[in-house]
């Protein structure tokens, strides 16, 4: 009995240091080592934007994209500390940036894995920043195109293509992209997915199946501008084609399985 | 024994009740698509008589205002017809077609309307896609008859769709369609895009032979001297000839082509498991760069960089040696490993022909009286961009901001130096 006493001590004061460590943000030292300017992306700038919109100066989506929104917000940050005003978040910014703001990781990171839409201003209760869906965090891309349209090919790719090799999967990608660009076709990513018997994966369901890394990957490449493909608009997979018309087109190249065609 | 039996009929009667069931399932199912897909065909019908109708409307007015209209209906109508045309599965050849035609008719509405296409050169494409139109419109009638007697379920639609013998009058159609829209419109600009890797079969370089093409690969990616590689060639249809180099060294697995003709690089991706460590960007833009110029790229410029979650991708542009200008349809794209900058990946297809620039004057441009009051210039200098008539111009490039309702948006404007026009405004993220 004597001996259980210092045991609750240390329960009590573990307890304390726990609520302590997940209630009180990181505020210090809690970006990493690099420098973060445009086209960055990842989890400092997500740090970066919520600290921003901490102390009012950011006003858009805390989605870890590095883009002009951010850039503005940090320049008037920068000028009214009396900061160089560079637009990138250096160590003298970053250390004047936590300083004078806040971040809760944990709650920023939840709602984004959460893919909901949520703020981190300073001053108001932090759930009541929070709305259900319409979030998340993709891919950083070039301008044109969106979140979904990533999520979308990167799902084609892999219920098309994800035994392929990885020159295959991104031929996948650039024929969708192809197809976007020509006018025989939808001119949306979702029209070209979707277009009737277009898609083996489409009709037998696999287009639901998540996607891997690889996937995505692969239809981020395609996005940037690769196209092992040399234009082609058409693929089959010679063993399980039944389709005499496929046949007929101008053949390309073989990428593992398939052979890309106009 | 009669336990078994009893467990045999039982199984049989359950199967029976189950191939039933599923049986009226399909059958539900058949008669609610071929429900739905004749509605859309009914709707499609409908919709070309419209559009007919309004191709004839808009040769009537000589006056800009009424033609406004019409030309607006045209754009709509052909977008609806598209997106009901998508959903019916028709003959391939037909509807990739009939596609291609709408796009052409709807945007070339489109510019009618926005006056960036002169009245006699729209009213003489119209007249004659109204003449097309009225011809397309009984060839339909004809094409579409049996589908709407039902008698026609979806399992004919998708075997006339995928036959081995394509259906006549649907070939026909497809045929009929295609000349209208080579006789009626010009290329699109995606099209012209498109048109310009396609021309790299107009490259006039020697052919090169494979080991010529395995000797530059290794030159330009000394760290792949020792990887082992497979090389074939394009197949006979291609567009224009290229090799096709596939290798591998170790945990790298990827692929380069190049041209046959002059050997130059197309794309090359490689795939290996990402590391530890990251390099800043300001790293990994000098080593692209560095890349660049060993290989042989040197009159391109960095323009922006994006990362995601191992690599960045890294834009060069070409700068015109006369101008200073970038010339962003000469671009190179790059593709580099965060952990150590390693490049991963080079696209340079759009680069290998460079685009044709000709002289043009730069007037005096005062961006306090182009633009309105509250806009703020950000920087400003010269660049190529293509006019709609396809035809690269030297532009002023500007990126500008404008508060508007507490937001403060950026926007990448392209005025013409010449003109004055704004050939492109794109709002930034």
């Amino acid at each position: 009995m004597a001996q259980k006493r210092p045991i609750r001590k240390t329960h009590a004061l573990l307890a304390l240091l726990l609520a302590f460590v997940l209630t009180v943000p990181a505020d210090k030292e809690a970006f990493s080592g690099q420098d973060i300017g445009r086209g960055a992306f990842g989890d400092d700038v997500i740090e970066l934007q919520a600290r921003l919109q901490w102390i009012g100066r950011y006003e858009g989506k805390i989605d870890g994209k590095f883009g002009y929104g951010t850039y503005w917000a940090l320049r008037n940050f920068q000028e009214a500390y009396g900061l160089p005003i560079d637009g990138v978040a250096g160590s003298a910014t970053k250390s004047k940036l936590s300083s004078v703001s806040k971040y809760h990781k944990q709650f920023v990171m939840d709602n984004i894995a959460a893919g909901n839409t949520f703020t981190h201003y300073g001053g108001t209760p932090l759930e009541a920043q929070v709305k259900k869906g319409g979030g998340g965090q993709q891919a950083n891309l070039p301008a044109g195109y969106s979140d979904r349209d990533i999520q979308l090919i990167a799902n084609a790719v892999y219920g098309e293509a994800r035994g392929e090799p990885y020159e295959g999967q991104v031929a996948v990608a650039a024929v969708i992209l192809n197809r976007v660009e020509n006018a025989d076709f939808p001119n949306t990513v979702s029209g070209v997915i979707f277009q009737p018997l277009a898609f083996t994966a489409v009709a037998d369901g696999q287009i639901w199946l998540t996607p891997n890394e690889r996937a995505r990957e692969a239809a981020i490449d395609a996005i940037n501008g690769w196209d092992p493909t040399e234009n082609a608009l058409y693929y089959f997979n010679p063993e399980t084609a039944t389709s005499k018309w496929i046949w007929s087109r101008p053949q390309i190249k073989t990428i593992g399985k398939h052979i890309f065609c106009m | 024994m009669k336990k078994l039996l009893f467990l045999f009929c039982y199984a049989t009667v359950a199967l029976a009740v189950f191939s039933w069931n599923a049986s009226a399932e399909n059958e539900k199912l058949n008669l609610l698509l071929n429900g739905q897909y004749s509605n859309k065909l009914s709707e499609s019908s409908e919709q070309l008589t419209d559009l007919e109708r309004e191709v004839r409307k808009v040769l009537l007015y000589r006056d800009e205002s009424s033609a406004a209209e019409p030309l607006g209906n045209i754009w709509r109508l052909s977008s609806e017809m598209k997106n009901n045309l998508s959903s019916l599965p028709l003959d391939h050849h037909f509807s990739t077609e009939w596609m291609n035609y709408l796009t052409r008719l709807g945007d070339y509405a489109d510019l009618a309307s926005r006056g960036a296409i002169p009245q006699e050169k729209w009213e003489k494409a119209l007249g004659n896609a109204a003449a097309n139109l009225s011809d397309f419109s009984g060839e339909w009638s004809v094409a579409t008859e049996d589908m709407f007697t039902g008698g026609t379920g979806p399992d004919e639609w998708f075997a006339s769709m995928e036959g081995e013998v394509p259906d006549k009058r649907w070939a026909n159609l497809g045929h009929a369609v295609k000349t209208y829209a080579e006789s009626d419109f010009p290329l699109t600009t995606s099209e012209h895009d498109e048109q310009k890797k396609k021309d790299l079969q107009l490259l006039s370089d020697q052919p090169v032979k494979r080991e010529d093409v395995i000797r530059e690969f290794k030159n330009l990616f000394p760290g792949l001297e020792g990887a082992s590689v497979h090389v074939s060639e394009s197949r006979k249809d291609a567009v224009y000839p290229f090799y096709h180099i596939r290798f591998q060294d170790g945990v790298r697995f990827g692929y380069a082509d190049f041209t046959k003709k002059g050997g130059h690089l197309l794309s090359l991706l490689i795939e290996r498991p990402a590391g530890e460590g990251k390099l800043s960007e300001a790293e990994i833009r000098d080593k692209a760069g560095q890349f660049l110029k060993q290989a042989g790229y040197e009159d391109v410029v960095f323009e922006e960089s994006r990362e995601n979650s191992n690599y960045w991708h890294l834009s060069f542009v070409r700068i015109d040696s006369k101008t200073g200008a970038k010339v962003f349809a000469d671009g190179i794209q790059v593709k580099a490993a965060k952990d150590n900058g390693e490049i991963l990946g080079v696209n340079s297809m759009e680069y290998i022909q460079k685009e044709d620039l000709k002289p043009q004057p730069i007037k005096p441009f005062d961006p306090g009286k182009f633009f309105s009051a509250g806009t703020e210039v950000h920087s400003s200098e010269l660049a190529y961009t293509a006019n709609r008539e396809l035809v690269q111009r030297l532009c002023h490039l500007l990126i500008v901001t404008k508060e508007t309702g507490g937001q403060k948006d950026t926007y990448r404007v392209m005025v013409d130096t010449d003109t004055g026009e704004v050939l492109k405004n794109e709002l930034l993220h």
